[in-house]
Formats: structure tokens, sequence, C-alpha cells
């Protein structure tokens, strides 16, 4: 899980340096809700978890809160594996 | 020894500071002293501020604040009983077509002028909270059934049948004007029920109670939905005493813009319409429809009034719920943010109306994103684009203006969309182009990297602001004359 979680906060990161944020956050903290990624970087967020990880929103249906955090992503993730 | 600051720099210290991130005036605003001169400033800027809002309602609006404030702890009971005692106070309050109850009741009882109109509204509303309570508990119970799985097709689905059955006439008098009452107020609700049965299909699910406390919460929305649904409103709700005073400051300070705006609007009314007498943009397309157009420029200048004057309009209603809101300990983004400052098509549409572009993204955008051709980035943006800012727009609009539906009959109505349907499908081209082909400025200078995007953004908004239209009477091809008649070649 920590991997997986090291991985996904790299990631995410690097995105928002690219935007021009470079402000610390905690695993825990919204990053779509607090309004520092907005919906077109939710797209983006949801290749990357397709791509990278296998992930799939369309039996379990897409829900801006699965991917509002590190740890938010990493529980799908980890769910995803289970399954 | 330090150097005495000179009274410029000190005014021009003071103006750039940011007073809401001020450490003393948020201490200020956790004492008890501080909340209740927060409050009495939010109740003297709310009273300004709304001309439009009867004392009852006022009483409800402010009240609830007020009792948000001091037992926040209690919010998720407090919401729910805002809600009744809001309609209680206002049967008729501005989110509901009023008219379409009107129009029902002119056309299928004219000789009735006895009719409580009031009595009636209160009684179609118990009717739908009673089946909206089942719903919700039906979506803990019975969550795999398809219309909790797919709510907002099974809503729309919904709407769409009892329209076509009311319109169909099967029913006559008193029972068919029931019938119009409710399916207006099924469609004032209806994107509020669409974030409630969405919620509850997640594990972490919210309260019931919280979810009919936001079947449009206290602190005002248009039928878009301000705050989202109760996971983003969970996510963004002040839990201790310092977040409660960041929020409350914020909201006194977001609603205090709104009435300098409604000041600056004023006096941009006065000038333009007043002192230079151009025509209010309504009027100078019904003058080209009726074949006494305005110059060319008075028609430009009616335009581009009419833009900056939207413009105002949503920035100041929107952040006004958003205001409210932040004051109740709910720190909601803010509706309207700097939409000038937009440098491409898809960033002015997020800036300009935040939850009506994030409702498309919610229930159009993604529900097709991570369905349809996965395997093709561009074509799988472009159709979930064009399904949120297209045919989603559409859709909202065309359930919101329910009163044109009752007035023309449902398929004039529909033909008579054809000027709105036009501005969805080119403000979805315009979104879809924006995201797949960004423009990248080939200068560094402010001139070629901001002004020249910032715009061409403007310039295609204020094009498009002439076709954003949902009057059914006016045809495209009339909307297409006022734009060549711009250009002198009509």
């Amino acid at each position: 899980m920590s991997d997986i979680r090291t991985q996904l906060r790299d990631h995410m990161q690097a995105f928002l340096q690219s935007k021009g944020d470079s402000a610390p956050f905690a695993d825990s903290e919204p990053l779509f809700t607090n309004g520092r990624l907005n919906s077109l970087d939710a797209m983006e967020t949801v290749i990357y978890l397709e791509e990278n990880f296998g992930i799939s929103f369309a039996q379990s249906g897409f829900d801006q809160t699965y991917i509002d955090s590190i740890e938010a992503m990493a529980k799908l993730v980890e769910a995803q594996k289970t399954n | 020894m330090t150097e005495p600051r000179l009274p410029m720099s000190a005014l021009k210290s003071l103006l750039l500071t940011d007073l809401s991130d001020n450490p003393k005036l948020l201490s200020l605003a956790e004492t008890s002293e501080g909340k209740i001169l927060l409050l009495s400033l939010f109740g003297i800027v709310l009273e300004i501020g709304n001309p439009g809002l009867n004392m009852p309602a006022f009483g409800v609006v402010f009240l609830t604040v007020v009792a948000c404030t001091f037992y926040d702890k209690h919010r998720m009971s407090i919401l729910p009983t805002a809600v009744l005692l809001l309609l209680a106070a206002d049967p008729f309050p501005y989110w509901f077509t009023n008219d379409v109850l009107k129009l029902a009741i002119s056309r299928e009882l004219p000789a009735e002028n006895t009719v409580n109109v009031a009595h009636m509204r209160y009684e179609t509303l118990a009717v739908f909270f009673v089946l909206y309570v089942a719903l919700l508990h039906g979506a803990l119970r019975f969550r795999d059934l398809f219309i909790y799985r797919r709510p907002l097709v099974f809503l729309l689905s919904t709407f769409f049948a009892l329209l076509f059955f009311v319109s169909a006439k099967i029913l006559h008098g008193l029972a068919q004007v029931y019938l119009w009452s409710f399916v207006s107020v099924f469609g004032t609700y209806l994107w509020f029920m669409a974030y409630a049965l969405t919620d509850l299909q997640t594990k972490d699910h919210s309260p019931l109670r919280l979810q009919f406390g936001l079947l449009h919460p206290f602190w005002g929305s248009s039928s878009v939905p301000h705050g989202k649904g109760a996971a983003y409103i969970r996510k963004v709700m002040s839990r201790t005493p310092q977040e409660l005073a960041l929020s409350q400051v914020k909201g006194m300070k977001l609603l205090l813009i709104c009435l300098f705006f409604r000041g600056v609007k004023f006096v941009f009314d006065q000038l333009m319409h007043g002192y230079f007498h151009v025509p209010q943009f309504v009027d100078a397309i019904k003058a080209q429809v009726n074949g006494t157009p305005f110059s060319g420029s008075l028609c430009w200048a009616s335009l581009i009034s009419a833009y900056f004057e939207w413009v105002f309009f949503i920035s100041i209603i929107g952040n006004t719920f958003v205001g409210c809101a932040r004051m109740s300990g709910f720190y909601l983004l803010r509706n309207t943010y700097k939409p000038i400052r937009a440098t491409s098509i898809a960033e002015f549409f997020n800036r300009f109306f935040y939850y009506f572009k994030e409702l498309l993204v919610d229930m159009f955008f993604f529900s097709t994103f991570v369905r349809y051709f996965r395997k093709q980035k561009r074509l799988r943006i472009a159709f979930a684009t064009f399904m949120a800012a297209g045919i989603g727009n559409m859709l909202y609009h065309f359930v919101r203006d329910l009163d044109w539906i009752v007035g023309m009959g449902f398929w004039k109505a529909l033909i008579g969309y054809q000027t709105y349907a036009f501005y969805c499908v080119v403000l979805a081209a315009g979104i879809i182009s924006s995201q797949l082909w960004p423009y990248k400025p080939r200068s560094t200078t402010w001139f070629g990297a901001k002004f020249v995007p910032c715009f061409g953004v403007f310039v295609f908004y204020c094009f498009l602001h002439i076709f954003d239209d949902t009057d059914r009477m006016r045809t495209l091809g009339q909307h297409f004359d006022f734009l060549f008649h711009l250009f002198g070649l009509t």
C-alpha cells in the first residue's frame, strides 16, 4: 500500500507542479474539493489511474470523491487489486 | 530603532493586504462578540443586497445562519428544518417557475378564480416530499435496482414521462393542474435529487437528513445546486472554531464584494441604458425581429453591455449564495472567480459559473467519459464534453423552462428551442477545441500571453451571447439576422 501511495503522491505532486502549484499537501487533503485541481485535471487523473493501475470506472461508476485525495486513490487501487 | 513607515507605503500595504487572512480578525471572529458583530453585519448586508427577499424568508435565512454559528454541531438537523421553514414562509420562492401554475390554471380552470394557489403548492410539495423521502430510504435498501444505479437516467426518464403524459392532456381540470404543479416541483428539484441519489450509492454516503437539508438549501440556489451535493458539503463543512471563523470571515468578505458589484452594476446600467441610451439587448433583438432595427453601433453597444451585465448578474447572484453558505460554516468555492482573466474558452466556463459547470461534469461528462471511446483519447474527451456542455446544457434548460411547454405545448416549445440548442452546440464545440487544441501564445509578453487570449475568449462569448436565448418565440434565423446586422450585412 505504501508503494502505491508513494507512486500516487509523486505523480500528483509532479502534476500540481506542472500547473504552477508547489504547495505541500497531506495524503488526506482533498485536492479537487479544495479547488487546487479542476474537472479537467480530474479527467487526466482518471486516465492516469486507468493506464497505470488498470482502474475501470465503467462498471462501478465515477464519483470525484474516489480520486479527491491520495488516500482515496490508494483505497481505490487496493480495492481494484483485491477484486 | 526601526524607520517610521511613510503614510503612503502604509496605505498601500493596507490595501494590498487581504484583511480576511488577518490573524487578529480571525481570532476576533472566534469569540462570541466577534460572531455577534459578524452576524449583525451579515443581517445588514443581506437586507441591502437582496431587496426581493420577503421578511419571513429573510428571518429564516438569518436565524439559520445564527443557529449554524452557535449550534454548529447540530447543522445536520438545522439544514432540513430551514428547508421546511423557508417554504412555509414563502410557497412561491424565486426558484420555482411560478408561471407554470398560473398558466395551467388559466388554461384548465378559466372560470375558476377561487383556486387557492398557495394551498395547491403546499399540497404538491407535501406529496413530493413524502415520495422523495421514500426514494431516499429505498436507495439504502435497494441499491442494486436500476433506478439507483443510474439515478440521472431514472430521474430524467420519469420527468419526461410525466411531461409527455401531462402534455397529452389526458387529464382535465383540477387533476391536470395538480399534475402540472407536480411536474414543476419535480423539475425544480431534479438536479438536487440527482446529487442525493448519486451520493447514496457510495459506501461513505451522507445521512438522509443532510440529503433532505440540501433539497434547495436555505442559503440559496437556482435550479443548479450551489454547493453541489452532500458529499461536497461534508468536505467543506467547518469542524473546528478556527475553520468556522475563517469560513465566516471569507463569507462576509464575499458578500461585501457582491454588494460592491451590485453598486457597480447599477451605475453601469444607468450609464449605458440611461445616459448613453443603449437599448437593452432583448429590446435590440426584438427591434430586429420587428423590422425596425437599431443602428449597428447601438447594437454593438447593446451586445457588449449585455455580456458584461450577464457576467455581473451571475457573479452577484451565485456568490451571494456562496457567501451565505460560508456564513453558516460551509466553505464553498466561489461560483464566479475572475472570469475576465480566463485565457481559454474552457477556463472561462469554469470560472464564470462553477456550479453549473460542475453539475454538467458530475452528471454528464464523467459518466460518458468512463464508458465510451476509451481507446481514443481525443474522441473520448470530445464526446464527453459534447454530452456535458451540449446535451446536458440543453436538457437542464429545457427542464427548467417548463412555462414555455405549458403555454405553447410540448412540440412547439421543442421547435422553439432551436436557438438555445444551437448555442449549446457552438459552446460545446468551443470548449472541445479549447481542450484538444489549446492556444499556445508565441509571445511571452503580457500582451501576447495574457491580453490576446483573454480578448479572444471575450469575443467568442460575446458573439455566442446573441444565441443565449431560451425565449421560444424567436427563431434561430432571426438571431442570425441580428448577427449579420452587426456587420452591416442586413
